[in-house]
């Protein structure tokens, strides 16, 4: 391209096609640590970060950005692998776990990474840093869900609600007159049973699985 | 045809009427649903988060059992979200995940031992497009829904990720970015299909206790965009987005306003009241967001 073409700039922005204007650089000639790169690869779902190359195809299809201000999964996985823990633990820790998990970043993603599952596991990275001072929310249903599970084998819906609440200090919450009119209209539907279904010989799954977590 | 159905934890509780409309509607078009009678939870997004080798044992173990039991290499699900469990897993085991060999002397161990991978893992609205289709729908048209107007929503892990879906690769899988399958088999029972832009965003259902206000400003967005459109009601394929779009409306309404109040139904509620089937055993009186006022206006049930 012509080193003097005419310059067109629109809101600060470079828009007459010089790329390294268009785009500030990605490749950044800096001394970069890998220490946080490396621990999120290894958390569930974090292997694929290393393939990101920052098109940006992640958030420009974003659900959030409409809804949640500056939420950008292609900001996070950068910040990550240029070891930039100080901004992303100051401007985006609260922002990180928002994801709705709707697939559309993965599912586009020209270059195979599982983004859905990489911004997971940088939101697990920063809870297991102890980040955010106090259980979150995420932490806390996780937790509940995982015992659930290898306990009953099944989720209880109206169960894991309650407990829930009840981890998260807002049992009082439960006992509104809406959800009180809501519990009441799915049990005497039948919707809400009170002794759930047992799967047959789940003991012994429940206690390899157990053992699996050990 | 003969297929394992594994309905998922959702099915067996809040979301009773898509269990048994989808039994009903199996049964009248001659797919044979074999239960999965000692099915565990898929695991669903928490445990993904949490722990990768569980994350396929779970999955792992309901399509052993279909195979130990039934003998078949189909399994089919009427919800999104075990859809996406099941596909993530036969998918990483088919391509030797390093936690393979972990899943497989989990199933010898506590299992049948059967399932190794290479399992046909189906959607239900999938498999009723391919299988049964409209033509079949429309000649079997009891009584026609014309003059009802319809919303066709899909949620998310329905069409997406085709990393795991193959939604584009294999034939068969409805289309990602403007899935169509429910509008086409909707149109057979005689509804008319609105124009909607919001049919395959996200309701924020996976955040609705985590993260209330946000997930009740996204599904407001999918509610109000489908009453804008001119919607009488709307209608889904997961059970995961009902809760969160249906149960709770009250909720989203409070918080939103009216603009938001729509009634909201599963895809196989409608095509059973169109071949002429009660709205009593379809369970149309379930939904929180009240179905039957509008049906009865309507003189359809």
């Amino acid at each position: 391209m012509a080193e003097n073409t005419d310059k067109m700039v629109i809101d600060g922005v470079e828009l007459t096609g010089i790329w390294k204007e268009f785009l500030p650089s990605r490749i950044l000639y800096e001394d970069v640590t890998t220490e946080f790169l490396d621990e999120v690869k290894k958390l569930p779902g974090g292997s694929t970060i290393v393939r990101c190359y920052q098109c940006g195809t992640c958030s420009g299809g974003c659900t959030l950005p409409d809804f949640v201000d500056k939420f950008n999964p292609r900001r996070f996985i950068d910040l990550v692998r240029r070891g930039h823990y100080d901004i992303l633990v100051n401007e985006n820790k609260d922002l990180v776990w928002k994801c709705v998990s709707c697939q559309r970043c993965t599912h586009r993603c020209p270059r195979g990474v599982n983004t859905q599952e990489v911004v997971r596991a940088i939101a697990k990275f920063l809870e297991d840093r102890k980040v955010f001072g106090k259980l979150t929310n995420d932490e806390a249903f996780d937790e509940i869900f995982m015992e659930e599970v290898i306990e009953d084998g099944r989720i209880d819906e109206v169960k894991i609600v309650k407990d829930f609440y009840s981890k998260t200090g807002r049992l009082k919450e439960m006992m509104s007159s809406d959800q009180i009119a809501l519990g009441f209209k799915m049990l005497t539907s039948g919707r809400i049973k009170l002794f759930g279904g047992k799967i047959k010989d789940w003991k012994k799954v429940s206690q390899r699985l157990k053992e699996e977590l050990q | 045809m003969k297929i394992g159905y594994f309905p998922g934890c959702s099915l067996k509780g809040m979301a009773r009427a898509y269990d048994e409309s989808t039994k009903i509607v199996a049964e009248e078009f001659g797919i044979d649903l074999m239960e999965i009678e000692d099915f565990n939870c898929c695991g669903a997004l928490e445990i993904k988060g949490s722990n990768e080798k569980l994350s396929y044992m779970l999955p792992a173990r309901v399509m052993d059992s279909a195979k130990g039991r039934f003998n078949v290499d189909a399994v089919v699900t009427p919800c999104n979200g075990c859809y996406h469990s099941l596909l993530r897993t036969n998918e990483a085991m088919n391509e030797n995940n390093a936690s393979k060999g972990d899943v497989i002397s989990f199933l010898k161990d506590v299992g049948y031992g059967t399932y190794e991978g290479d399992m046909d893992v189906r959607h239900f609205l999938e498999l009723f497009y391919n299988e049964i289709g409209p033509e079949k729908v429309k000649s079997s048209v009891k009584k026609t829904l014309k003059g009802l107007k319809v919303a066709s929503y899909y949620g998310c892990l329905y069409e997406r990720p085709k990393t795991i879906t193959k939604t584009g690769y294999k034939s068969k899988r409805d289309d990602s970015e403007n899935p169509y399958f429910q509008d086409e088999l909707l149109k057979a029972t005689g509804a008319e299909v609105v124009e909607f832009h919001a049919s395959a965003s996200c309701c924020g259902g996976a955040h609705a206790l985590q993260d209330e206000s946000l997930a009740a400003t996204l599904s407001a967005a999918v509610l109000s965009s489908a009453k804008e459109a001119g919607a009488d009601m709307l209608v889904l394929p997961c059970p995961l987005c009902g809760a969160a779009l249906d149960i709770k409306q009250p909720e989203i309404i409070k918080a939103h306003g009216e603009k938001a109040k729509l009634p909201v139904v599963y895809f196989t509620q409608l095509i059973g009241l169109s071949i002429g089937k009660s709205p009593k055993e379809l369970k149309l009186s379930d939904p929180i967001s009240n179905p039957m006022e509008v049906l009865k206006a309507k003189g359809l049930a």
